[in-house]
């Protein structure tokens, strides 16, 4: 190493030494970006970032994802899909000639039609239907394209939410934030590109919901936690101070670039640079987490202050805050929608959690003008059957069986055209009559939204080339604005 | 005769005690009547539906052991059905009545029965199935879309089977090592090849197909091939041979001239430098510190998990015991996989899903990844316990202890820049400390070494935190 380099290092390096006592972690990060000392001071050693935005294929409409799965398969003739001619069936079973080849998860296909017991209002200029327990969803109905018509093979939650999120009902495949992370990197220069936020009980598929598969462990998705360190490990150990990890890092940086002259490896400036985003992380995370400078009326508007709706609220602002910082792709996962029993309780319970605060999202990222680069998606891995699943008899104990054959999403924001329905079902919800759209359809159109042609993002693995929609999925043209 | 057999009878005898305590033989006769009624009648009593579905879902031979009559079981389905029963028996009748009937402590006595008597040890055998099923090619890979059906045999390309043989297992494993067929021993010296070089000679070593890539030195897979058969399939002496080759032995250095000729080293002008594998950067934390427990075999370990990381698993269904004492201190390939909510360092640094079978591992470089060495508490307490070993076992100057500290975490002497770099940092460390007083205890609690004053000890943590995040102290250089 060059040593009038390293007097000139030594002697910068003191003046921040200095400097760190007064002041916070951001901004002794900018001072040091200002003066150009990151990774890339050792002469030929390359700054890099695997995350550093890529382009896309095409033009985008959409530049970010916040992705609000709700697992467990919500019903979608309770929320989004009346069937008002169901009163007439209620209590008897469907006519043979609809359960000939009906296979289920649970019930029998002679169990006994369930009429919907919801309130349904048309809401908007599309008059699209919302049932009472979502009333402030219902007033997006304008933005929102509400997909009637959704389609799965997958009738068990692990495999149909691998199916939803990887493309495939087998366990190991990356996750559409990974392949879109993969595709297109992040903006952001101090969090992950791939945020997964979790409410409720967990999900049964777990971290493969958000794994990065095959792909480089760079694009999984990072869990930020309710609970503890945001990231895990984010905080220091105990006793050591600021001050204290700046001078380890620099320690640390100082001998990787001294074994880069010494070996030439390249690896080690991704390993500095490792280092240096990390400990950006560690300023970053903080400040995203503290609501302090949100105004009371968007906290209100979220419900993040109040029960039961705190957690959901919570996670739906951290999303909105991570967009602005550049993360590419967040991920809340809410569970769980899974009522085999009982279900109009907690399909309430789920909706008062849920309802405020996601419509609170779309209005939030709308009057910030995000929702024309913001694609939000609200959906499950199934919906649930028309006929009910009586596992007890006493009154209220009602619930719904798996229903991969016909199921409503919802969409909005960057790329979608809102104020439409799509997709129209029977009149038990039982099975689709128009525009039928299989999952991988809906995936292809999200990466169509970023400017991904999914036919192109493809990565070799095990000698040959995957990706999200497997050798399926077509654009669905409608659904873009 | 065995332990488990000298203890059968008494067990036998208490556990039929338990189950008259609790009336299972009248309820489980009756839950066995209302459920074979329900398979035969389904829709007229839905829980009981529920029951009958549960059996044939969840009890290996389920459906035939309930249809025997009791006494036409062996004992070992009898035990399995009344287990069954004893878990599932809320399913028909609701949780008020299994909790009057007190089956939770029913099924809580009856495990903690089982585990004091020494269990079976089973071994797993093969037997050829006398009525082979039929197989067919799937249509777009869809089993309820059978196409033709097909007869085993090896791919057209490869070497046939022998004349007459019939397709049975055996003759797949004697084709599979025959002298005729040199593909098996030169896919497996070339994953060993891959752990040597972090490349292997062919690099998709999952894929010697038309989509894989073709051999950087043929010759040299075949000769290797060849010599792993020759020495009777001797893994260790292929590993002797290439370790001791002068291609291994080589320095891991670049050089400007091999940047632009080879820029991934195919050509092997020099050895490469391989970042550890996710279960050796932690053992060699643990392994430099002292901690390591190096015991080998038994069950897998479970070493504390951070709050919340558990949770994340399906509706609370993960119950992570965190493992204590040494356990907590086995190597990183005894750590118990949990498939929803794996070990977090493991993932982080690139450890397959144990999902899908796996030839060769990504090596990626993430700020997670610096978060994990640096604040991970496992890698602080193999920071603190050896600074604590740095401390007793060299009482000499700092000098003298940063060469030992870099003996025992890179096996080498410090070059003088690394060394001043060093013994700068410590007098920083030291001059913090002085601000920061407090810390000093956090950092270093366990201060009872003779003669040893506290903050250059918590100095030492951070010294030796450094060292265990360097670059090289995670890489095979």
């Amino acid at each position: 190493m060059n040593l009038e380099y390293f007097k000139r290092i030594q002697t910068r390096r003191h003046f921040f030494q200095e400097c760190v006592g007064g002041l916070g972690a951001v901004a002794l990060w900018n001072l040091l970006e200002r003066e150009g000392r990151t990774a890339a001071s050792v002469e030929g050693l390359p700054k890099v970032n695997p995350l550093s935005p890529k382009p896309p294929h095409f033009a985008p409409k959409a530049k970010n994802v916040i992705f609000l799965y709700m697992e467990g398969a919500p019903s979608h003739i309770d929320l989004f899909d009346p069937k008002p001619e169901m009163k007439k069936w209620d209590g008897q079973p469907l006519p043979e000639s609809m359960t000939k080849d009906l296979k289920l998860a649970f019930i029998k296909p002679n169990a006994k039609v369930w009429a919907s017991p919801r309130v349904f209002q048309p809401c908007g200029q599309a008059g699209m239907e919302f049932s009472d327990y979502t009333p402030h969803l219902a007033t997006c109905a304008d933005d929102i394209c509400m997909v009637r018509s959704m389609f799965t093979e997958q009738f068990n939650h692990h495999p149909g939410q691998l199916m939803f999120n990887c493309g495939t009902p087998l366990v190991g495949r990356p996750s559409m934030g990974a392949w879109v992370t993969y595709g297109l990197g992040s903006e952001s220069q101090n969090l992950p590109g791939f945020v997964v936020l979790s409410s409720g009980t967990g999900t049964s598929a777990g971290s493969g919901n958000w794994s990065s598969g095959f792909l480089p462990s760079t694009y999984q998705g990072v869990t930020f936690r309710s609970s503890g360190d945001p990231v895990l490990y984010l905080s220091n150990p105990g006793g050591v101070s600021l001050k204290s990890q700046r001078a380890a890092l620099d320690t640390i940086r100082d001998l990787n670039e001294q074994s880069y002259v010494n070996t030439g490896d390249l690896e080690i400036a991704s390993r500095i640079a490792s280092y240096e985003l990390a400990f950006r992380m560690q300023a970053a995370a903080p400040e995203l987490l503290d609501f302090s400078k949100e105004s009371p009326s968007t906290l209100e508007m979220y419900g993040v202050e109040k029960e039961p709706t705190k957690p959901f609220a919570t996670n739906c602002l951290l999303a909105r805050r991570m967009i602005e910082r550049g993360v590419r792709f967040v991920q809340l996962f809410h569970a769980s929608w899974d009522d085999h029993t009982e279900l109009n309780a907690h399909l309430k319970k789920n909706c008062e959690i849920t309802d405020q605060p996601a419509a609170a999202l779309l209005k939030d990222l709308k009057q910030r003008g995000l929702l024309d680069t913001t694609l939000v998606i609200w959906g499950s891995e199934f919906g649930r059957t028309p006929l009910v699943e009586s596992r007890n008899p006493a009154k209220g104990s009602e619930g719904r069986d798996h229903h991969p054959f016909a199921f409503s999403i919802w969409m909005a924001g960057g790329g979608i055209k809102g104020g439409q329905i799509i997709g129209k079902t029977d009149e038990f919800g039982l099975n689709i009559l128009e525009d039928k759209i299989h999952v991988h359809d809906l995936q292809a159109t999200i990466l169509h939204c970023l400017g991904l042609n999914h036919e192109k993002l493809t990565y070799r693995h095990l000698g040959r080339d995957f990706r999200l929609t497997d050798v399926e999925g077509k654009v669905v043209q409608r659904l873009l604005g | 005769m065995g332990t488990y057999l000298q203890g059968k009878p008494e067990y036998d005898k208490k556990r039929k005690a338990l189950l008259a305590e609790y009336k299972v033989p009248e309820l489980q006769a009756d839950w066995e009547r209302k459920t074979l009624a329900a398979a035969a009648n389904p829709g007229t009593d839905v829980p009981y539906d529920v029951a009958w579905d549960t059996v044939v879902k969840m009890v290996d031979g389920g459906k035939e052991i309930l249809r025997l009559d009791p006494s036409q079981r062996t004992q070992k389905q009898q035990e399995k059905l009344t287990d069954h029963f004893v878990g599932f028996y809320m399913i028909p009748v609701g949780k008020e009545r299994y909790e009057e009937l007190k089956f939770p402590e029913l099924k809580e006595k009856l495990e903690k029965l089982e585990a004091e008597y020494p269990g079976l040890s089973e071994a797993q055998t093969i037997a050829e199935n006398p009525g082979s099923p039929k197989t067919h090619i799937l249509i777009r890979g869809d089993y309820k879309q059978p196409g033709i059906e097909v007869q085993p045999g090896p791919l057209a390309v490869l070497n046939p089977l022998p004349q007459d043989a019939r397709p049975t297992r055996l003759t797949l494993a004697r084709w599979l090592v025959s002298k005729d067929n040199p593909l098996t021993p030169r896919v497996t010296v070339n994953r060993m090849w891959q752990e040597f070089f972090g490349r292997g000679l062919v690099e998709t070593s999952e894929d010697f197909g038309t989509r894989g890539e073709p051999p950087t030195h043929a010759k040299l897979l075949d000769w290797l091939a060849m010599e792993f058969m020759a020495n009777d399939w001797n893994v260790k002496k292929v590993h002797k041979l290439i370790v001791t080759s002068a291609t291994y032995r080589q320095s891991s250095q670049t050089r400007k001239v091999l940047e632009s000729r080879d820029p991934y080293n195919k050509l092997l002008a020099r050895q490469s430098r391989l970042r550890l594998p996710a279960e050796l950067v932690r053992d060699a934390a643990l392994a430099t510190s002292g901690l390591l427990n190096p015991e080998i075999g038994g069950k897998s370990v479970r070493p504390p998990l951070p709050a919340g990381v558990a949770e994340l698993g399906y509706a609370g269904s993960v119950k992570w015991k965190a493992s204590v004492g040494p356990d907590r201190y086995r190597r990183g390939l005894y750590i118990f996989f949990q498939r929803t909510t794996p070990y977090p360092e493991l993932m982080t640094f690139d450890a397959p899903n144990s999902l899908l079978s796996c030839s060769r591992r990504e090596r990626s470089t993430t700020p997670l990844q610096a978060l994990n060495l640096m604040n991970d508490p496992v890698f602080f307490e193999a920071a603190q316990v050896l600074a604590a070993r740095i401390m007793r076992e060299t009482p000499g100057s700092v000098s003298d202890r940063i060469d030992y500290a870099f003996k025992l975490c890179l096996a080498r002497a410090p070059r003088p820049q690394e060394k001043d770099r060093l013994l700068n940092y410590y007098r920083q460390q030291k001059e913090i400390l002085g601000q920061e007083p407090e810390s000093i205890d956090t950092l270093f609690p366990a201060n009872n070494l003779e003669g040893v004053n506290a903050a250059e000890a918590a100095a030492w943590v951070g010294i030796t935190r450094v060292l265990l995040n360097l670059d090289e102290f995670i890489t095979r250089g």
